[in-house]
């Protein structure tokens, strides 16, 4: 783009050595109005492709570690089955890092976000709006991409916080939302791939800092890494214990619930409070089996019992680890004489909720730490926790760690 | 040409562009067609509220306020201390936007204490006031520097 007049513009004052007062001051009395042209509306030096290169790659690896991390959580709650995509039993702590990781990428992509559509702004006003049919097609595909990137953090973020001010399925609307975003970036950086290898190159890296006041553009990314830094530190504790003391902005805290331990859903909220309590209760093993089973809580306490350390790991970001007693699933399955392939549906008692069954695939339902858990840390489980009795199994997400387990269907 | 020209003026196209274009797009036609025929119970309209409603609240209003409150800040701070001024703005608008949903505390619910279990309010002003803090004694020192040289090419040419 070539402008061949005088300095004219905020920039172009700045640039040319005025003050910032002196030299907004007398662009706006030149025009009238503060033009709409990149270079001359803002005037700040930061508007600078080199800025929107680095920022862009930080926020490229945050998005893509969040999709890689999101589809890993989609596929452990609706199993392909296929091969690899089938979701392990072990390693046990595999889920609690990745989904921790998911939800903070998503915090630190806020700042980086924020910072990249500050440093292309004057781009959306550029004139003419249209160049050629790449340039349009460039331009139409930034609308998945960045009404989809604030929508996907900006409902994220709510969600996290149990904030839901919409209508839709948060998990269905995040899950597709986020293969728009991913496909808006494809588009983007084929658009950029040229500038972009130039702006992080050895010339751009050498060129001298254009004149100007203010933060510097090294200090303007120092700056937005420090708030990426301060989100973070303030709010990852909830999953990294070491630092929950100064998890101050965090939603959860990992030893704040009944029996320390957090709860998102209550006995009170799954409409569970009397039949839980039944003392009538007894847990039905059915479906597929040799013997069908019908175990009072004596009968699940008279067979042989076993811990497990098993971090409850809530898609929302939030983890905390127990010490769970119970019943070996693999042992309720050979008592009921049930096949070594079976898969098993567990269904709670809870009547109403997408999260009121799971199904627990053949290698969580042999693994030896999957329990059907009566106690936590020694104690009885907290009606909250699932009273009477409650699945455990390691790295399964945490809405499929069913409670108030009242059946086993063999499948 | 001058650096800020540079923005944006590369022209679009070539076989990468459209091989990355039909791809792309060929993803965000599966994202969009999934979000149609998915289990979205009759709410796609909500969707949508929420997904051009952030574009728009974006682009229209609180893009144009950062870069009113940006140059209102030229009119307000002198040139040494302008730089920990935006620095500590920045730093704090990001903090108090992330933490806005923990600090309305509308997920808050009867029964469950383990929910925002924290008093997010007093937690945001603590952390907003220690970088305030920072930001006051950078200021003071930036201030008390001998003048600082001007930042000009011919001044500071040792790039990043």
């Amino acid at each position: 783009m070539v402008r061949a007049r005088g300095p004219r513009g905020v920039g172009e004052r700045l640039a040319a050595g005025q003050d910032g007062r002196a030299a907004l001051g007398s662009a706006l009395d030149a025009r009238g109005v503060i033009p709409a042209v990149p270079g001359t509306a803002f005037p700040s030096r930061l508007h600078d492709e080199r800025v929107a290169a680095l920022l862009g790659l930080w926020l490229a690896a945050a998005f893509l570690t969040c999709f890689a991390t999101g589809l890993y959580s989609h596929f452990a709650q609706h199993p392909l089955d296929v091969g690899l995509l089938s979701m392990p039993a072990g390693p046990g702590w595999l889920y609690r890092l990745t989904q921790g990781i998911h939800v903070a990428a998503g915090i630190v992509a806020v700042p980086l976000l924020l910072a990249k559509l500050w440093t292309v702004y004057p781009l959306l006003h550029v004139f003419p709006p249209v160049r050629s049919v790449a340039h349009l097609v460039e331009r139409l595909a930034l609308v998945p991409l960045v009404a989809g990137s604030i929508f996907q953090l900006g409902t994220g973020l709510a969600n996290i916080a149990r904030w839901y001010p919409w209508e839709f399925s948060f998990p269905s609307a995040h899950y597709w939302t986020a293969w728009m975003v991913i496909g808006g970036l494809v588009v983007h950086i084929g658009a950029k791939w040229t500038t972009t290898r130039r702006a992080l190159g050895k010339d751009a890296r050498q060129s001298p800092e254009p004149s100007g006041t203010g933060l510097s553009r090294r200090g303007f990314l120092t700056t937005v890494g420090l708030g990426a830094g301060a989100v973070t530190l303030l709010t990852v504790g909830q999953t990294l214990r070491p630092l929950k003391e100064i998890a101050l902005l965090a939603p959860r805290a990992p030893d704040i619930g009944p029996q320390g331990l957090p709860v998102n859903r209550t006995a009170s909220g799954a409409g569970v409070l009397a039949s839980a309590r039944d003392p009538g209760y007894a847990l039905v093993v059915e479906g597929r089996v040799g013997r069908p089973l019908r175990l009072s809580l004596d009968d699940l306490r008279a067979l042989p019992q076993h811990e497990a350390e098993i971090a409850i790991t809530c898609v929302e970001g939030w983890s905390a680890g127990a010490r769970w007693g119970g019943v070996r699933l693999r042992d309720v399955l050979a008592l009921a004489d049930a096949p070594q392939d079976a898969e098993v549906v567990v269904r709670s008692l809870q009547q109403r909720g997408s999260y009121r069954s799971s199904r627990v695939n053949v290698p969580h339902a042999q693994h030896p730490d999957t329990l059907l858990a009566l106690r936590v840390n020694g104690e009885t489980l907290a009606l909250d926790h699932g009273f009477p009795c409650r699945l455990i199994s390691p790295n399964r997400p945490g809405v499929q760690q069913t409670k108030w387990v009242e059946r086993l269907e063999v499948v | 040409m001058s650096r800020q020209a540079q923005l944006g003026a590369d022209e679009v196209g070539g076989l990468r562009f459209w091989i990355c274009a039909v791809v792309g797009l060929g993803l965000v036609g599966f994202g969009l067609g999934g979000l149609l025929t998915a289990d979205l119970l009759g709410s796609a309209s909500s969707w949508a509220i929420f997904f051009f409603g952030g574009l728009l609240v974006h682009d229209l209003v609180f893009a144009p306020l950062v870069v009113g409150a940006s140059a209102a800040l030229l009119f307000v701070t002198g040139r040494r201390v302008r730089p920990v001024v935006q620095a500590t703005a920045i730093v704090v608008g990001v903090v108090t936007l992330v933490s806005l949903p923990v600090v309305l505390g509308e997920g808050r619910l009867a029964g469950n204490p383990s929910l925002l279990p924290h008093d997010y309010g007093r937690n945001l002003a603590l952390v907003v006031g220690a970088f305030v803090v920072v930001g006051v004694i950078a200021g003071v020192r930036a201030k008390r520097r001998p003048a600082a040289p001007d930042s000009r090419p011919s001044a500071r040419n040792h790039g990043w």
